[in-house]
């Protein structure tokens, strides 16, 4: 489905991914794991294309999208999270789950002339199947920190998709909000979704993926199964050093 | 005093039109445009040389101004596409200066800092719009026809796209969203209005030169942008008429009329640190001005 080949990228004077390879496969869920400053969110920056990569390629089902635009690659099927939710503070949740919906709010003349008919109860099922218990008129600056991430994630399933990538679905959220995305999160797992997930938490990281990448200063160290990965000694000594 | 009435009435609808353009820009882009007395500029120029010098209708050089208000934004926001914050709001800044230069310059074209006299007064469909009643009515018309399109793209999906798109253009780019278009058409609109506006300014006043659209236009215009509050199109309505009539009490106080420009320019001002320092919304402003 996805293939890294090569990625190099550096800021200045730092070499935050250094030729970095790996697959990630159709229907599986990928963990790409890490210390901090090992180069995770770069890379999936670079991946979805909001940061240009120094050397090396990016497919997508065969096709270098590397020269893309990140609409572009959204438009091909790749959706993702981000570590902070990035939602826009003066909208509603309903705003941002049709904007998610597709591109039809893109079209200047079509929006101006005609209203579209909204069908809140589609709307309204998101809400309740994400276990969000607000109203969709609900501004998203009135949501708690754990609210806004399962917007976001729900945003995400929401638009076409054929991989889906979450940046620390479920860091800072409590107890409670972890579970329901862990659930959320097998479900898509057992429906057979693409997954590349970020996470520091190593038992939610085993519960959930199929294969884990772990990356160290910007290189891959490790790839294999949840068990091998996380009892790799380069693994270890990442984590905790020599 | 009821044509003087008429007359300041169809400034301030004129200024209207250029507030809730400039406001679309702004306030639905969060970019702190500041070209828009040259777009204004251009629109008064194009139809004043195709009415006076060339011969066209009145119709068709009011939609080319506009149109040419329109290409010359789509030019500025292709110079300006990679620039945000200060350095954008420089460059649209020197774009006015740019402007004027040209209208300064360009004397084959618009007689330099002569100006250009005796622009035509409208004929539509056969009928000369006058000075006073009429004119008002048809500036009233543009300014209702105007506020009801950037109404509807403002209340609409593609509106609410924008305010996404300024609030964080990376989570629309992520949700497939391509904020360049989008704001490439923002400014196209919004500079088509100012275009129609400056049509309508020049064949009111019937006379326009370089110095009809200097740095202190923008100042105006900003200020009714930000009195009434950013991404509000109400709120620039209600700015214009606050902004616009309240200087025109000076002309009934015991002042000498030399006076009159420099307080008017001290009046914008103060209102404007006033409303940024206690009032950083506006009167009915929907975001902060970051």
């Amino acid at each position: 489905m996805l293939k890294v080949e090569n990625i190099t990228k550096s800021f200045g004077g730092v070499q935050a991914i250094r030729g970095s390879n790996f697959v990630v496969e159709k229907n599986k869920v990928t963990a790409l794991i890490g210390p901090n400053g090992a180069g995770k969110t770069t890379l999936f920056d670079i991946i979805a294309g909001f940061v240009e990569p120094d050397m090396g390629r990016v497919l997508l089902n065969g096709d270098d999208v590397t020269q893309l635009l990140p609409h572009e690659r959204a438009d091909r099927g790749m959706s993702r999270t981000f570590q902070h939710a990035r939602l826009f503070r003066y909208l509603t949740i309903l705003d941002h789950l049709m904007m998610a919906t597709d591109n039809a709010d893109t079209k200047l003349w079509q929006n101006i002339w005609r209203r579209e008919r909204v069908h809140c109860d589609e709307y309204d099922a998101i809400l309740e199947q994400f276990g969000i218990k607000r109203t969709l008129d609900t501004p998203v600056s009135d949501l708690s920190y754990g609210q806004r991430k399962l917007l976001q994630i729900a945003m995400a399933l929401r638009r076409g998709h054929q991989l889906l990538m979450l940046d620390e679905p479920v860091a800072g959220v409590n107890k409670v909000i972890q579970e329901k995305i862990e659930q959320l999160l097998l479900d898509l797992k057992a429906r057979g979704e693409t997954v590349l997930l970020i996470d520091h938490d190593m038992n939610f990281v085993r519960r959930l993926s199929d294969r884990v990448i772990c990356l160290d200063a910007g290189m891959v160290v490790a790839a294999g199964t949840p068990n091998e990965v996380l009892s790799d000694p380069k693994v270890m000594e990442a984590y905790l050093g020599k | 005093m009821t044509a003087y009435l008429v007359q300041v009435f169809t400034l301030i609808l004129i200024y209207i039109i250029v507030a809730a353009s400039l406001n679309l820009a702004i306030g639905f882009t969060g970019l702190l445009s500041l070209g828009h007395v040259a777009l204004f500029g251009i629109g008064a120029y194009t139809s004043a040389i195709l009415t006076k010098d060339v011969g066209v209708p009145f119709m068709p050089a009011f939609f080319m101004a506009g149109l040419l208000s329109s290409l010359s934004r789509l030019f500025l926001t292709v110079v300006t596409q990679k620039l945000r914050g200060d350095y954008f709001a420089f460059v649209t800044l020197g774009f006015n200066f740019l402007v004027v230069a040209l209208a300064q310059n360009w004397i084959s074209l618009t007689r330099g800092s002569l100006g250009i006299p005796g622009i035509p007064r409208p004929v539509i469909f056969g009928l000369t719009i006058k000075s006073g009643g009429p004119f008002l009515l048809l500036t009233t018309v543009v300014t209702i026809g105007s506020l009801f399109f950037l109404y509807r793209l403002t209340r609409s999906r593609y509106g609410r796209l924008l305010e996404a798109v300024r609030d964080d253009s990376v989570g629309a780019s992520a949700l497939g969203k391509d904020v360049y278009r989008l704001k490439y058409q923002c400014f196209v609109v919004s500079a088509f209005f100012t275009g129609l506006a400056g049509s309508l300014f020049a064949h009111f006043i019937q006379f326009i030169d370089p110095t009809s659209f200097y740095l202190s236009d923008i100042i105006i215009v900003l200020t009714i942008v930000i009195t009434g509050g950013l991404a509000s199109l109400t709120g620039s309505i209600l700015g214009g008429f606050i902004i616009l009539a309240i200087p025109e009490i000076l002309r009934f106080l015991p002042i000498t009329p030399e006076a009159v420009g420099p307080l008017r320019q001290m009046i914008y001002s103060v209102i404007l640190i006033l409303i940024l320092l206690f009032r950083p919304r506006g009167i009915l402003g929907k975001v902060d001005i970051d």
